[in-house]
This record gives structure tokens, C-alpha cells and sequence, in this order.
């Protein structure tokens, strides 16, 4: 079955940018995009044992006798077939009900609050909830549209790291890009890295399409991600090792989302690829 | 999973993994005492909230006290908390139907508070329907937290519905079959007993802190023949004022929508309408227990025509509250119309016939409230142990059982479906466990696919298709677009067998000639019911399933009938 | 018990979706955890046995056998192997020497592997055009070997085939596989390697079995589902 990605429309300038993010990854990567154009602010997800309401922030009703229009036209530039979402079964009449079983979402920093806030550091909480929640990954974007020629992985050696792992190497399969793994190793070296992919068989994969695989050995994590090329797309999991808190995200996904401004493409805790 | 955290899952623990329901039973405890104290602690601080503004009462303003109520418990709902759902009840049996019970965090205070704001200020709605939204809400939290799977959860929701229930009526009864009755519409063992547990810590938590008395005492009815005869008269009567109270309420909605202004603003114009009426006639206000109790008593004195005026009032009041914004429930006002109409059919049989010796008037009022109920929600085992818990009277529970029972069948000639489920069964979200309905909405096409079908290209000659043939096992063969995939048609044995028998066309013929290419196809996203209502309108027995163009599988009937049995005997077998 | 989802659903002849649904919906003893499915054997099989479902045990049924990915032309063709040099001037030599490659078969498989396919060129030459032939059996053979393979032969001089395009044959593609859908999965898959015209020009050059076998692997990549 073909792969789809839900993306929520804004019909503003940065709205603009965002689906243009979410089209350049559609075509790269061969899904197709799926675009909801909100008609109230708020919206239900029912997750696996989670339901998430989101209240968007009132500009993603700005224009919307435009938006469908513009929509159509940013994909169309994009090569990529435009596709609405309508909702099917509502809560209450002004509370629809978001199906969860896409295969990726797209999302800016920030759906609820004010676009105003969306800067590097800040992840907003409604997004923070579908990353936990979700069983898809989730493509965090750029604020300004930013084409990426690479995929970058971090890798922890957890298991989500093993997901993300995944992740990438069919991101970077499906598109022909080039592939690059970064690590911080705590106090263990390569080989307990690599033992963690054998035993998950990923070493062919690992062989195949890793191009090169970086440790920061020395000096702090921050000072290594200027190491990440600009323009690729970071893929990882939102937490690492420690014991799963409820808000924020594992220490390295919080740094990392504090210092890069490339498209992150998060896997969440509940992530699981399709068969 | 880390070590430290396994009791965030007790269903893994072995205790538990064989059969779970010790501990449905023990959550089941905690769920109904976390409902019980929310629905404590909305009466104290109704009553609370009545007491404080009652000094308030006699001043000319006093009118505009509901619709400053209703129109902050409107902004404290739809602006600052969003939730943005109706009355409660209906948004819990459609988590249940759909979701298997998942809510939201925020609606386990939501509806407390904002009701709180409506009645407190004396708008005309029950407390119940938010502290069974809000009971129902905090078992599916719970259930959330322990990560339980969607049986355990919506037995949790139950546990919460009636645990609200049973603490808010001190009726441990009435809360089991209100649950069970209207929210799960499932009695099986397994639902039951963990629902039982948490109707009793419900009521034990209430009795700890209120005491233990029953709401509406009454005195001793000698109740005779004539009487229980004289009943089916009030049931009628009840249906008609339940179909009054209904119409009134879904009419009220409806013009309030037209109103050009922002939520709250119409919450304050219908709260202030209450408010006008109340001055009038005061019995309308709030959720009226008080008057309930007169008339049990038999001290309400007020004549024929006054009574029966309340009865239209109190409807009104009702409407206005909750069809224009503000927040609370129907059950207390079917409770207090009901002992109106109890009341005014009383006087009426006195009027007529004086010689009789009736009984009290206040076994009418309370056959009236059963009558009322039964009525409005189309639940008569409801209304029936309702009322003989909170009046304490079982002498008069045949008449009970006559008035709910003729009520509920007189409003379902008129209204297929209850006050509550109106709007789910319209909308078909109404599953009910083991229906039609929910086998199906559960299944989905992407299970049903038949993917062992064998694509053909339109340029392949007759004489390899027969090669094809050879190996195949279904009688359908999709023909695909050579290179693009593209789904161009179908070839369905039946239609080209004259062929087959024909070896001079097997090397003239191509595939692409004798394919079918006007097809009924289906969409993976449909929905089975209406894919089931295509096949029938058209007699077919399989449909391709077909995605922009891309060719899945098949669908037929033969493998729903397959998997409809496999689920229906899961769905209907517990562990 | 730890197993992959898709291996229970497997096991139990049920769809991956209605498997995870009765997970989450609770009619099934089994834990979810992550893509994994935690289960007590005998629990499930006391569960399996009361709803008349079927509980396949690992013996009977190898796990990898119900999850049949797509064959990969690079794993049927270093199966079938290379052979360089097919001398001969007519269809039945070519075929002949290229049957005589063909591993694990006994020789009366092979008379009856070459009777086949000497049927199947009676029919209409299996010469696809631009030199490239794909000899293959109209049916599978009797015992055929139960994975698929593809011998690869490249001739010393251009062979006449009675080809759709007239042009001599300098490569020939033995497809022997146990199932006709198999056959047309490494048919499409085949075909999509001869569209590319750079492929074409790289088979002329009759490259050494570990420089096709490189190439082929990188076809079979861009074929495989993201």
C-alpha cells in the first residue's frame, strides 16, 4: 500500500514553507502527501492508548477560501499530486477526528501556540504529545524551506536508535542519498556500537549504505554538531537511555533540537515500521 | 522497560496475565472512589454555591445571576479548557463505540467545574451527566496509565460512570445498571463484577462523607389496585412530557445556533432568560431537589393549574439552559418534571374522581420521576432501580415497573433512539458490543485483501493467459498496465470460458481484448458497511480493491464471511 | 514468549492488522511491546483452541516460509550461475549446453527440462528482441527445485533464435521456478533490467559472474519497496 504523509495546512508565508518541506520530501522519498485544511482550531488523535487533542493556533484558519487553491498550486510546482484529508467521524461538531495511522506526519516546531514562538530549542507541547503517542515518525521542519542532499543519523545504541537506524537507511535507499551516522560514545567504544546492529542483522545494512560513521570523541556534543551538514536531513529518536519522562525528550534530541535548524525527522518511543 | 517501572504495568505481572479480572476488580476499586469523591465534591460545592447566592434572590438583578453563571462556565469550557463537546453523556458511549474509551484528560474536571458555574447560579440542569463524564473520564485515565488494553479500559469507563452514579444518588444499584444499561451496553460477568465493586466504593465513599441517607425519604404508601391501574394513565402522560422535554431541548439548540454571537454571549442570554422565569416561578431554578423532596412529602401546596404551569416552566428553564451554552445534565430536571407531572396527574384524578381513596400524592411524583426517566433515556431498568433506591420504596415498584415500561415504549414509537443516543445512532456511532455494526466497522479492508491473485499485462496472448490459468486458484485476474502498474481492467473467468474452449483464438486473441474494463472498484479507505450496501445493490460477490490507480487485492464476500465468524466468536468469547 | 508480530499473525493465519487490533482491543492473551508480541504459549494456545482458531507451531510451519518476500533476480541468478562460451549454432545446441549448467538436477529432470523448453520455442521463439533471449518452461517441471533460479549464458558467436526482432541471440536467461507466479515476479523484475539500454551495451561486453551479479544487486535495490 502506498505510504502517506499528513500534513496540516496553514495558509500563511510559513505555512508556505512548511509544505514546501513537506512536498520536497514526499517527492524524494515516494509518499504521497496528504493535506488537511483545518476548519475549526481543534482536533482529536486517537493513538494507540493515548488521545491527544490539538488546539491549532488560529492562523491555520487564516484565507481558507485560498488555501485549497494554494495548496494545490505549491505541490503542483513540487511535481507531487495533491490529496485532501476530510474527516470522517467527529467527537462533537466542531471536533473531528484525525485518523493515526499514517505513515509519517509533518509538523513545524509548534501547531498550538503563536507562530511567534517557533525558534530553535523550543519543540511545542501538542507536538511533543504526538511524537510520544505516535507510531509514525515525525518530520520536524525547518522554519524556511531547505532542500537536504543527505541523511544524517544519531545513533545512541538504544532502541529507538535501532528504529531510527531503520528509518534512515530507507529514507536514504529510497532516495539515493547519501548516508552519514554521528555518535557520542559514553564510556563504550565502536564495537559495542556495532554488536547493537549485528544483533538486530542491520550490519549489511550498515555495511551498504553508511557512507561514514563519525564519533565525537573529545570536547562537548554541541561543539560536534557543527560537524552535520547543513543541508541534511537529521534523523533520530526522541529518547536515548534514561528513563522515559513524560515531557521532555531524552538529553541528546533536546540539544540537538536546540542547535540544528535542519529537518529532524523524529522517531518516537511507539514507533513502529511498517510490515 | 526499566525494572523500577513495572508497576506502571500490572496487566504484565503474571498474577494478572492468565486472567485479568482480579484486577479489573482492584483498579475497578480505585476508579470507583476517585468518581465518587469528584461527584462528593460537586454536591458540597453546589450546595455551597446555592446557600451563598440564595441571599441574593430578592434583589430586581437577581435575574441576571444564571447568565452570568452560564456564561462563564461557557468561557471556562470552550475558551479556556477548548473541550468543545456537548452534554457529556453522548461524547462517553461514542468513545466507548469508536474507541475503545479513550478521553481526555481534561474532561475528568471539565464538566465539575463548568456545571458547578451553571447550577450553582440557578440554571436549570443536573449535576449527573458531568460527574458521570467526569467518573468515566478518570477511569479511562487510569486505565491510560496502567496501559491497559481497550476491553480493560472501557470496563474502567463503566467503573467511573458508576461509581459518579452511585456516590452522587447513594444508590450502588442504580449506578451498575445505569453503566451497564446505557454507557457499555454489554451484561457479561466480566463487566459486571468490576462495575459492581466500584459502585459500591462509590456509595461507601459517599456515606463516609455525607452519611448515609437516602436523598428523598418518604413516608409509608398504602398503594392498591385502582392506583397501579391508574399508572398506565401517568405513563402516558410521562412519554408526553418526555417527548415535550426532548423536542424542546434539540428546538432550543437549533435556534441558539442561529444567533449570530460568540458562544458565551448566547450561554448569558439563555441563562438570563432562566433567570427571568425563575422569578416568576422559583422552583425552576437550579437542579431542584428541594421541591422534589416537598412534593415526596406531600407539602407542596400549590393547585391544579400552578403545577401543572411548573411543569411547562421547568421544560423551558431546561432548554434555555442547556440548548443555549451552559453546561450540566437532564437528569436531575427529568427527575424534578417528572415529579411535576406525577403531581399534576394526582390533582387531575382528584378533580375527576373525588370519591376515590387515592394514595399519597407523593407516590405519583415519584412514579413520575421513574416515568421520566425511563422516558428520556429509553432505559427502564434504569428508572426503575433508580427511583426505588433514592425514595427508598420498594412497596411501590410494580407501579414502577408499569410507568417505566410504557413510558419507554410509548417514546420509542415516537423517538427511535434516546435523548443521549440520538445524535450516534444518526451519525452511526452507536457500536454496540456483538452487532452487526461493530464486527464490521472493526474489520477493515486492508484485512480482507485477497492478495494471491496473479496481474496479467493487456499484451499477453490467450495462450499464455491459459499458462497462467494453470496455476491459479481464483477466478479473477487483474490486468495491469506493463511498466506503470496502472490498473486497466479485470478478467473474471466466468466471462471469457466460450474462449477458452477455442484453441484457434489462443494466439489471436490478446488479454487485453477480453478484459473487463467497466469495474466496480473499491477504495481502501471505505468503510466495509458501505462497500457491503455496494456489492449487495449490485449483486457481486468481489470487488477489486484499487488505490490511485494501483491494483491491491481482491475483496469478496466469501473471506468476509471467513473473518466476520473469526471475529464475532472473539468478540463474543472472553478469555 | 518474544515474537515479532508479523510471525504470530503468521502462525495463526491471521492478517497483522486484525492481530494488533485484537491486541489493543484486549480479546487476545498477548502483550504488545513494541513491533514484538509477548505471549505465553500455552495460554495462547488454550485461547486458540477455544476460539477454533488454528496455533501453527514453529515446527510445522518455518517461520520465514508465510512471510515470502519478493524473490531477488541477484539470489536466483548466483543460484542458476554463469556460463561463459556457449558455442553451437542453433536453438537446441544453445539450450542443450545451458540445461547441462543448470545445478542440482538429475539427468532425466534435465531430458525433461529441455524437452519443455524445446516445446515452449516451438510455440513462439522466447527471443525477446535486441539479442536477449529468456528460455524458460511453460509450466514447471516436475520436482523443480523449490527456489527459483536463473542460469545466465553468453554466447561465443551471436546464435540465430528465430527472435521477434530477427537479431541474433547473445544472451540467453534460463528462468526455472517453482511456482508461475515466482516466474512472472523474476519476469517483470528481468524485464525492467532490459529496459535500460546501458545494461544492454554492459551484457555485450559478457562481463565476468561477480561484475553482473554487482550490477544486478544494484537493480534489484532501486526495485525494492522504501
Amino acid at each position: 500500500m502506498e505510504l502517506q504523509l499528513f500534513h496540516i495546512f496553514r495558509n500563511t508565508p510559513l505555512g508556505r514553507e512548511t509544505l514546501l518541506q513537506s512536498a520536497y520530501f514526499c517527492k524524494s522519498v515516494g509518499v504521497r502527501p496528504m493535506l488537511y485544511i483545518p476548519k475549526s482550531t481543534k482536533f482529536l488523535m486517537y493513538f494507540e492508548n493515548d488521545v491527544v487533542q490539538v488546539d491549532l493556533d488560529s492562523s491555520y484558519l487564516t484565507a481558507s477560501e485560498t488555501a485549497r487553491a494554494n495548496a494545490e498550486m505549491l505541490l503542483e510546482q513540487q511535481g507531487v499530486a495533491a490529496e485532501f484529508f476530510k474527516p470522517k467521524h467527529y467527537t462533537a461538531s466542531t471536533l473531528p477526528d484525525i485518523p493515526t495511522d499514517f505513515d509519517f506526519m509533518c509538523c513545524p516546531r509548534s501547531i498550538s501556540d503563536l507562530s511567534s514562538k517557533i525558534g530553535l530549542g523550543y519543540i511545542g507541547p501538542r507536538v511533543r504529545r504526538i511524537v510520544q503517542a505516535a507510531r509514525f515518525p515525525v518530520l520536524i521542519t525547518s522554519p524556511v524551506y531547505k532542500p537536504w542532499k543527505s541523511v544524517a543519523i544519531f545513533f545512541g545504541g538504544s532502541v529507538n536508535a535501532v528504529n531510527a537506524f531503520k528509518l534512515g537507511v530507507r529514507v536514504s535507499r529510497a532516495t539515493g542519498a547519501p548516508l552519514r551516522m554521528y555518535t557520542q560514545p559514553g564510556n563504550r567504544d565502536r564495537s559495542e556500537y556495532e554488536r547493537i546492529l549485528e544483533g538486530e542483522n542491520l550490519m549489511q545494512e550498515l555495511k551498504d549504505r553508511v557512507e561514514d560513521w563519525i564519533f565525537f570523541d573529545n570536547g562537548s556534543f554541541e561543539d560536534h554538531l557543527y560537524d552535520v551538514p547543513h543541508d541534511a536531513l537529521v534523523v533520530l529518536g526522541a529518547y536515548g537511555h534514561g528513563l522515559i519522562k513524560d515531557i521532555v525528550f531524552g538529553s541528546k534530541m533536546e540539544k540537538i533540537q536546540s542547535v540544528i535548524s535542519n529537518n529532524l525527522l523524529i522517531v518516537g518511543p511507539r514507533y513502529t515500521a511498517g510490515y | 522497560m526499566k525494572r523500577q517501572r513495572i508497576w506502571r504495568f500490572p496487566a504484565a505481572w503474571s498474577l494478572f496475565r492468565r486472567d485479568d479480572r482480579l484486577l479489573l476488580i482492584l483498579i475497578g476499586v480505585i476508579v470507583g472512589v476517585c468518581s465518587g469523591l469528584a461527584a462528593v465534591v460537586l454536591n458540597r460545592s453546589l450546595v455551597a454555591m446555592l446557600e451563598w447566592f440564595h441571599g441574593y434572590r430578592l434583589y430586581w438583578w437577581s435575574f441576571l445571576l444564571p447568565g452570568a453563571g452560564a456564561a462563564l462556565s461557557s468561557l471556562f469550557l470552550n475558551n479556556l479548557l477548548r473541550e468543545g463537546a456537548g452534554h457529556g453523556v453522548p461524547e462517553v458511549i461514542y468513545s466507548v463505540s469508536r474507541y475503545g474509551g479513550l478521553m481526555r484528560m481534561r474532561s475528568s474536571f471539565s464538566r465539575l467545574i463548568s456545571s458547578c458555574l451553571t447550577i450553582g447560579t440557578g440554571g436549570s440542569a443536573g449535576p449527573e451527566a458531568p460527574v458521570v463524564m467526569s467518573g468515566a473520564a478518570i477511569g479511562s485515565n487510569i486505565a491510560k496509565f496502567f496501559s491497559l488494553n481497550d476491553r480493560q479500559r472501557v470496563t474502567l469507563v463503566g467503573c467511573g460512570a458508576a461509581g459518579a452514579i452511585s456516590s452522587i444518588f447513594n444508590a450502588p444499584i442504580a449506578g451498575l445498571v445505569f453503566s451497564i444499561e446505557v454507557i457499555l451496553g454489554e451484561w457479561t460477568a466480566l463487566n459486571i463484577i468490576p462495575i459492581a465493586i466500584a459502585s459500591v466504593a462509590g456509595t461507601e465513599v459517599s456515606r463516609l462523607l455525607q452519611g448515609n441517607r437516602i436523598p428523598f425519604a418518604h413516608r409509608e404508601f398504602h398503594i392498591q389496585l385502582p392506583d397501579t391501574l391508574a399508572t398506565v394513565g401517568l405513563a402516558v402522560l410521562c412519554a408526553a412530557a418526555s417527548l415535550l422535554l426532548t423536542w424542546s431541548l434539540r428546538r432550543m439548540g437549533r435556534i441558539s445556533r442561529k444567533v449570530p454571537a460568540p458562544q458565551w454571549v448566547r450561554a448569558a442570554i439563555g441563562g438570563c432568560a432562566v433567570g427571568l422565569i425563575g422569578g416568576y416561578i422559583p422552583v425552576v431554578l437550579g437542579e431542584g431537589y428541594h421541591s422534589i423532596q416537598a412534593m415526596i412529602d406531600g407539602a407542596f401546596q400549590q393547585g391544579l393549574l400552578l403545577v401543572a404551569a411548573a411543569v411547562f416552566a421547568k421544560t423551558l428553564a431546561t432548554a434555555f439552559t442547556l440548548g443555549w451554552g451552559g453546561s450540566g445534565g437532564i437528569f436531575a430536571p427529568c427527575l424534578v418534571i417528572g415529579s411535576f407531572v406525577g403531581l399534576t396527574y394526582h390533582r387531575l384524578l382528584e378533580a375527576v374522581w373525588p370519591a376515590m381513596n387515592w394514595v399519597n400524592e407523593g407516590c405519583f411524583a415519584l412514579l413520575g420521576m421513574a416515568g421520566l426517566i425511563s422516558g428520556m433515556l429509553q432505559a427502564p431498568l434504569t428508572g426503575i432501580f433508580l427511583i426505588v433506591e433514592i425514595t427508598g420504596g420498594y412497596e411501590v415498584v410494580l407501579s414502577l415497573i408499569i410507568v417505566s415500561a410504557v413510558s419507554t415504549t410509548l417514546c420509542h414509537y415516537v423517538e427511535s433512539a434516546s435523548f443521549y443516543m440520538k445524535d450516534l445512532v444518526d451519525s452511526g456511532h452507536l457500536l454496540r458490543p456483538r452487532t452487526d455494526a461493530r464486527v464490521l466497522s472493526d474489520l477493515s479492508v486492508r484485512e480482507l485483501l485477497e492478495t494471491d491473485c496473479i496481474c496479467v499485462h493487456p499484451n499477453m496472448l490467450l495462450r499464455d493467459f491459459i499458462d497462467v490459468l494453470q496455476q491459479a486458484r481464483r477466478n479473477y485476474f487483474p490486468v495491469e498496465e506493463e511498466g506503470s502498474n496502472k490498473f486497466l481492467g479485470i478478467i473474471h473467468l466466468d466471462d471469457i470460458r466460450p474462449y477458452l474452449f477455442n484453441p484457434g483464438m489462443y494466439d489471436v486473441v490478446l488479454v487485453g481484448q477480453i478484459m473487463d474494463t467497466e469495474v466496480e472498484t473499491v477504495d481502501p479507505q471505505e468503510d466495509l458497511q458501505e462497500i457491503l450496501s455496494r456489492m449487495d445493490a449490485m449483486r457481486l460477490f468481489s470487488m477489486p480493491v484499487v488505490s490511485h490507480g494501483v491494483f491491491l487485492g481482491m475483496i469478496s464476500k466469501a473471506t468476509l464471511l471467513d473473518r466476520y465468524r473469526k471475529e464475532l466468536m472473539v468478540q463474543t468469547q472472553h478469555l | 514468549m518474544k515474537q515479532p508480530l508479523p510471525e504470530i499473525a503468521c502462525r495463526m493465519d491471521l492478517h497483522v492488522d486484525t492481530l494488533e487490533r485484537w491486541i489493543r482491543q484486549g480479546r487476545i492473551p498477548i502483550r504488545k511491546s513494541g513491533g514484538f508480541g509477548d505471549y505465553d504459549e500455552s495460554v495462547l494456545a488454550q485461547w486458540a483452541r477455544k476460539h477454533n482458531l488454528p496455533l501453527k507451531t514453529d515446527a510445522d510451519a518455518p517461520a520465514d516460509a508465510c512471510l515470502a518476500k519478493e524473490e531477488t533476480l541477484h539470489q536466483a541468478m548466483s543460484r542458476g550461475g554463469v556460463l561463459h562460451g556457449i558455442t553451437g549454432t542453433d536453438t537446441e545446441s544453445v539450450l542443450s549446453q545451458l540445461v547441462a549448467a543448470v545445478p542440482d538436477l538429475t539427468s532425466p529432470q534435465r531430458e525433461e527440462l529441455l524437452q519443455r523448453l524445446m516445446e515452449r520455442e516451438a510455440l513462439t521463439s522466447t527471443g525477446i528482441g535486441k539479442g536477449v533471449a529468456i528460455p524458460h518452461p511453460r509450466s514447471p517441471i516436475s520436482d523443480s527445485p523449490p527456489s527459483p533460479r536463473i542460469v545466465t549464458g553468453f554466447t561465443v558467436e551471436p546464435v540465430h533464435y528465430r527472435a521477434i526482432d530477427d537479431k541474433p541471440v547473445f544472451v540467453l536467461f534460463l528462468l526455472l521456478c517453482p511456482t508461475t507466479q515466482i516466474h512472472l515476479q523474476l519476469l517483470s523484475r528481468l524485464a525492467f533490467c532490459l529496459r535500460d539500454s546501458a545494461f544492454l551495451t554492459f551484457l555485450q561486453t559478457q562481463p565476468a559472474r561477480r561484475e553482473l551479479l554487482d550490477r544486478i544487486a544494484g537493480f534489484d535495490r532501486q526495485l525494492e519497496p522504501a
